[in-house]
């Protein structure tokens, strides 16, 4: 997650918005990185530990890294100004 | 993957922010899993070093990851390409879980380690016949009641305070700063106002740009230190990272003891006091035949592992005697009807003996190697069956 803190200041300038508003990106992500992991304990727990850092997404779980990495795959692609989903 | 992933390309920041929150909310499971399976693989002699390499990325990733995606961007030019080399990693990792990761969930019993690798993945047979829906409701209901409690709320209420205030910058300094970083990257066609030269006196002092620049080393470093004075707290100013119950182990041997007890426990119970000769105090012990630690190369489980509780903390003579009298026991070797069990990291070992003893009058314990006591090393890591004495425990 704090991969991408240092990114704020070329983003600011990529959609014409002050840096300010730029670094607000982070705060949900941040925020939402504790409820993740609180609600990821009852379903490691119920369902194993393999299914939740699996590839694939898990149906029961729903918490799989492969929405991480279309997620970084999007911020990569971000400068593409349309929404696509293949 | 191809079935399901949808490649995403935001388009504005409000798409780019969206997906960044996403990518908050599951980007902590994989985090969350690591201690679990530590918990499944190790023995809890090796927890504090596994949970210390493991921990060593947490602290390093979030000093190393934006230095490393900076230079990305100063070789690049464009932000674009370091989010793009941190999906590789994660491309990378989820890789290497598919080929080498396999599910480390153990309970005895339960039907676990059976499911075929691929279901795994999805979360089915993981946990056996374990029910799904009242382990979540009972994990949950732990987690509320943790969560909750003062300790657990103060760190809480410490740590939103501590949080940054991205806006605390000057108005005039972030337009200057502004300026300066389009110049940098070569954005001479972003339409920012000229700027008046800011008196010096103006400019952030040394001290605060020390002081921002170690606002999160500072924050990370208060925030273990609360932690710590949490889990002291929880456990009653215990000795520090002491992971011991409450309940002394040796108290609940005794009270195994009352509820019936198989006949390796008596023959290990009478071999006991024939090693002890005249010993004079109670002697109790105790069989164990569950639990997931038991067999392999050790016998105590975590839980009962007992530390030093009263009075007598620190005598060490009084530890000397009861390592002595572990001396004295180690020739009786209370090899207990074990069988040698499946295992599964390997074989399991064939009937855990006297692994610990603990003086009853207070708690001092002595444990001795595993393996070396009485433990008939199977050569597995965890395995399965044991049946064997867990827990001597003798007033000395």
């Amino acid at each position: 997650m704090t991969w991408g803190a240092t990114m704020v200041v070329p983003q600011s300038f990529e959609w014409h918005i002050s840096i300010d508003k730029s670094a607000t990106s982070m705060n949900y992500g941040i925020l939402l990185q504790g409820f993740g992991g609180i609600l990821a304990v009852p379903l490691i727990e119920a369902y194993g530990r393999s299914a939740s850092p699996s590839s694939f997404p898990n149906p029961l779980t729903d918490m799989s890294q492969s929405p991480h990495v279309v997620l970084d795959a999007g911020h990569h692609h971000g400068h593409d100004h349309r929404l696509r989903l293949l | 993957m191809g079935m399901i992933i949808g490649c995403v390309y935001s388009s504005s920041f409000e798409t780019f922010t969206a997906f960044r929150s996403l990518q908050g909310l599951f980007g902590t499971v994989p985090q969350v899993v690591g201690l679990p399976i530590i918990h499944d693989m190790f023995h809890h002699r090796d927890w504090p070093r596994m949970i210390n390499i493991w921990g060593t990325a947490f602290l390093v990733g979030p000093f190393v990851g934006p230095a490393l995606a900076g230079y990305i961007l100063e070789g690049t030019q464009k932000w674009m390409s370091s989010f793009g080399v941190l999906a590789g990693l994660y491309g990378a990792s989820t890789l290497a879980i598919i080929a080498f990761g396999r599910e480390t969930y153990y309970r005895k019993g339960k039907g676990t380690q059976a499911a075929p690798r691929w279901k795994t993945f999805f979360g089915l047979g993981n946990t056996g016949t374990l029910n799904k829906l009242s382990t979540i409701g009972v994990q949950s209901k732990d987690l509320v009641v943790m969560i909750f409690k003062l300790p657990m709320l103060l760190v809480g209420t410490f740590l939103s305070a501590l949080h940054p205030n991205p806006s605390l910058t000057h108005p005039r300094h972030r337009h200057h700063d502004q300026l300066h970083l389009a110049h940098r990257h070569h954005r001479h066609d972003l339409d920012l106002p000229a700027l008046s030269p800011l008196p010096l006196q103006q400019r952030p002092s040394i001290l605060h740009a020390l002081g921002r620049r170690h606002r999160r080393p500072l924050r990370l470093g208060l925030r273990l230190l609360l932690q710590q004075l949490d889990l002291q707290l929880r456990l009653g100013l215990g000795p520090p990272l002491a992971l011991a119950p409450r309940v002394p182990a040796a108290r609940r041997v005794g009270a195994d003891l009352q509820h019936g007890v198989r006949p390796g426990a008596v023959r290990a119970h009478a071999a006991l006091r024939a090693a002890l000769g005249g010993h004079r105090g109670r002697v109790g012990a105790r069989q164990c035949g569950d639990g997931r630690d038991d067999g392999g190369d050790h016998g105590v489980r975590a839980r009962e592992v007992p530390g030093p509780r009263d009075g007598r903390v620190g005598d060490h003579q009084h530890v000397e005697d009861v390592r002595r009298v572990q001396r004295r026991l180690l020739p009786a070797r209370v090899d207990c009807e074990g069988r040698r069990g499946r295992g599964v990291w390997g074989p399991g070992g064939r009937g855990v003996g006297v692994d610990c003893v603990v003086c009853h009058a207070c708690y001092s314990f002595g444990e001795t190697q595993g393996g070396a006591f009485g433990c008939v090393d199977g050569g597995g890591e965890r395995g399965e069956g044991g049946d064997g004495l867990d827990i001597c425990y003798i007033d000395i």
